[in-house]
């Protein structure tokens, strides 16, 4: 659900980075902050283990193009992966306006993917929201390990629905894919919340 | 083809009936009344021939078959002879069956070469189902071997020569599954896995010999088949699990070390996880089936990329700095999710004017508050094993559960840690700190700590490895089995170091007491003792075999209470037991309530640890009752 500020002709929108823990959600949004001119980008704040696995969420405000007159900002947050923080996984997708969900391409990884693909269509379902109707793409990250499944049978498992989005392939840590998602998911968004018309894109 | 070449059978089987019906040359009398009796008879015999290495089960149905095709086919040849000739249909059926003498044998032979072309079928572990033919590439073809290692064992022992040129001879070649192979005929309603690749999800104590001659000794050595259907309906999953009681009948009966009803209830709910990138290649074509909808872009391009990077990103950012100032005491808090949820609030200030302008500096990474600040400093260091390693070590752990994985110093011990989800990490790797110590020497190559909420199976190796699960529900005779498999791994352990001496002294042993040593069976033969520590605080209630010196076991069982037992922790639950095993030996310690230090040690070679455990359970009941 966008935030629309009239007064100073902002509208925020909320886009979370979703999927499996390990999968590179972090790494996304890390390399987005590290490509984006100052002007567009706010602090990164990061809340992470030890280890540096995301605990609670990431966070990255950045600013894009003025539709209609509003400046469009959008607040990118992933979740924590590991299935313990699902209550977290809950209250970060609250009032979401589109999501990604970053896929870990490796075999071994697959049945996690399912399941947090999974557990997302449930988190999503307590907002009385879906996946059928909420701006999403899917990212498969780490297609450059050398045990990765073929793109068809990622497809086959995470992209199957009555709805097929958009996929990419991706290495989120050299960059590869990361613009092209995230671009998409915002363009999704925009679409959906301004309809066909364009007038006013800049 | 297979259905084709029936087809071919029958239509030549009705053919040469009719003619001979229509010729009359078929005319040699009636076929004897027992053409029809023997027909079973005659199939059960063609099977030891057609499908000789068919269970007695799969031969029965077999037979079952071929006396349903028996009757179809003199069914059809009645049906052609009731078109032919004007003759009524019973008429019909009685030429068919016995009265055109010929025409009973012709049946049988039909029968038989009919049912040839589905030899294959009698071998898949289940029916299998109607698929298209699989053209794809990749189905490697096993080599059969020359003998089955019980054979080689015989052989072994005919001849000392020949079994030095069994040792020496070189293992079979691993196929390169690149490697494409022809397809063999029969074959393509299962999907074949390198037994290699699944071995070591199987408990390897309940073979009789080790896993890899197990696998010369399958129904096709090397390999374990999966019908495809199983896999087909699995694929959406991102994992293909099967049933042990899909592959059971693939291994030879001998190679169990125990019975098959004994090996369900040790291991209930065991499955195999196929290797899913080997599976994959040998579907057929359409097995993934793409999707035929294209995606959802339209209108995207009225809207420009919101966000153009830059030509040339900023440097990483704090990878290669210093690491930040995180308190070794948080490193592996792991709080309730739910607490700080005030603190960052789900629905963040949208609308608040954009923060200041943000520094150059990298990334920041804020650490995460300590819930435990006041908790026992513990050091932390960085991974004391590779990422392969670990992950080798964790397939041991494949099919058991999910955990998460940890290798680090806790307390000065350099740990590999799978931790259930449901269980927090850092109690568990303290606990296993404390009492991986006492492995080795004084108390054997692993330990299992029962609390109330958890199970903690500790294994010796130069880095001990560590699996924690949730009680009660945890597996964890299964566990404790990966845990040494994963153990083996990383090496052999060290001999560990010996207990501190204690001055513990021994105090008169109540009949009661002594009568509880007879409870103990499952240990054995046990003498009791009772032991004190220097200020009385402390009592010990030794049970050990005879000859044994109860003290040592006094001194481990205090080791163990001072280690764990005597700070509860809020996480783990109390301390419910602790099993040390060396070998088939195993040293039970458990703390009695009551006031004070109580505990309970017992010793002896175990066979039943479950009855074991269950019995010191009682035994403890019995002296807190005191």
């Amino acid at each position: 659900m966008s935030i629309i500020n009239y007064a100073a002709k902002v509208i925020n929108f909320k886009v979370v980075y979703y999927g499996p823990g390990m999968a590179g959600k972090t790494a996304n949004l890390q390399f987005v902050h590290r490509c984006l001119p100052d002007d567009n980008r706010g602090n990164m704040i990061s809340l992470a283990t030890g280890d540096d696995r995301t605990l609670f969420f990431d966070f990255l405000p950045v600013s894009a193009t003025s539709v209609r007159g509003f400046t469009t900002k959008f607040q990118l947050y992933t979740v924590p992966g590991q299935s313990r923080y699902n209550m977290t996984r809950k209250l970060v997708l609250r009032g979401v306006d589109g999501v990604v969900f970053v896929a870990d391409s490796q075999w071994d990884r697959l049945k996690e993917n399912v399941d947090s693909l999974r557990n997302l269509n449930d988190n999503l379902r307590e907002y009385r929201l879906d996946l059928t109707t909420v701006p999403y793409v899917v990212q498969y990250n780490k297609r450059d390990l050398p045990n990765v499944a073929p793109i068809d049978y990622l497809e086959y498992t995470l992209n199957r629905g009555a709805r097929r989005v958009p996929a990419f392939e991706a290495v989120a840590v050299t960059g590869q894919g990361v613009f092209d998602t995230l671009n998409t998911v915002s363009r999704m968004v925009l679409l959906r919340e301004f309809g066909q018309v364009q007038e006013g894109a800049s | 083809m297979r259905w084709l070449h029936a087809l071919g059978v029958v239509v030549a089987y009705v053919v040469v009936a009719a003619v001979l019906l229509w010729l009359d040359v078929g005319d040699f009398g009636a076929a004897p009344p027992w053409t029809v009796i023997v027909a079973p008879f005659f199939y059960a015999v063609l099977s030891l021939v057609l499908v000789p290495r068919a269970t007695l089960q799969r031969r029965l149905r077999w037979v079952g078959g071929a006396c349903l095709t028996h009757v179809v086919l003199g069914l059809a040849a009645a049906i052609a002879f009731w078109a032919l000739v004007e003759v009524t249909l019973l008429s019909a059926l009685a030429y068919a069956f016995a009265r055109l003498g010929p025409v009973p044998f012709l049946t049988l032979l039909a029968t038989a070469l009919a049912l040839v072309p589905f030899r294959g079928r009698v071998f898949s572990p289940r029916p299998a189902p109607r698929v298209e033919r699989a053209r794809q590439a990749g189905v490697a073809t096993p080599t059969p071997p020359a003998e089955t290692p019980f054979a080689r064992e015989a052989r072994r022992r005919e001849g000392a020569a020949e079994a030095a040129a069994e040792t020496t001879a070189p293992p079979p070649p691993m196929p390169d599954p690149s490697v494409a192979a022809p397809e063999v005929p029969g074959d393509d309603a299962v999907v074949r896995v390198r037994f290699e690749r699944v071995s070591g999800q199987l408990p390897a104590a309940a073979f009789t010999l080790p896993l890899d001659r197990v696998a010369e000794s399958l129904r096709e050595p090397h390999w374990i088949t999966v019908p495809r259907r199983v896999v087909l309906a699995q694929l959406p999953e991102g994992a293909v699990q099967v049933d042990w009681a899909i592959v059971a009948s693939q291994f030879p009966s001998l190679a169990f070390a125990v019975t098959d009803v004994e090996f369900r209830r040790r291991y209930p709910g065991l499955k195999l996880t196929l290797p899913l990138d080997d599976v994959l290649r040998q579907l057929p074509r359409g097995a993934i089936p793409p999707s035929g909808i294209p995606s959802q872009i339209a209108g995207l391009e009225a809207f420009p990329a919101p966000f153009q990077p830059l030509s040339v990103p900023r440097e990483a950012p704090s990878e290669s700095a210093p690491a930040p100032s995180l308190p070794p005491s948080v490193a592996f808090a792991a709080p309730p999710v739910a607490a700080p949820v005030l603190v960052f609030a789900p629905e963040p200030p949208m609308v608040a004017p954009p923060p200041p302008p943000p520094p150059p500096s990298p990334v920041p990474r804020i650490p995460v508050a300590a819930p435990a600040a006041a908790a026992p400093r513990r050091e932390v260091s960085p991974e004391v094993v590779s990422r392969d390693a670990l992950a080798r070590l964790a397939a041991c752990l494949a099919g058991v559960g999910t955990f998460d994985s940890f290798s680090g110093v806790v307390d000065n011990v350099p740990l590999v840690a799978f931790v259930s989800p449901h269980v927090l990490r850092e109690p568990v790797t303290a606990a296993a700190a404390c009492i991986a110590g006492l492995l080795g020497a004084a108390a054997g190559e692993q330990v299992t700590v029962r609390t109330a909420r958890a199970a903690i199976i500790v294994t010796a190796a130069p880095t001990p490895v560590v699996i924690a699960a949730r009680r009660p529900g945890a597996p964890v005779a299964l566990l404790e089995l990966r845990g040494a498999r994963a153990a083996a791994l990383v090496g052999r352990a060290g001999e560990g170091v010996a207990l501190p001496p204690r001055a513990l002294s021994m105090v008169a042993v109540e009949p009661r007491v002594a009568g509880l040593a007879g409870t103990l069976g499952a240990f054995g033969i046990l003498e009791p003792a009772v032991l004190t520590d220097a200020t009385g605080a402390a009592r010990i209630y030794v049970f050990r075999e005879p000859g044994r010196e109860a003290e040592r076991l006094g001194e481990l069982a205090l080791a163990v209470w001072e280690g764990l037992g005597r700070a509860r922790d809020a996480d783990l639950g109390a301390l419910v037991s602790v099993v040390f095993r060396q070998g088939r030996r195993r040293i039970l310690v458990r703390s009695l309530g009551g006031r004070g230090t109580a505990l309970l040690a017992a010793a002896g070679p175990v066979a039943r640890p479950g009855r074991a455990w269950r019995e010191a359970d009682r035994a403890a009941a019995a002296l807190e009752s005191r």
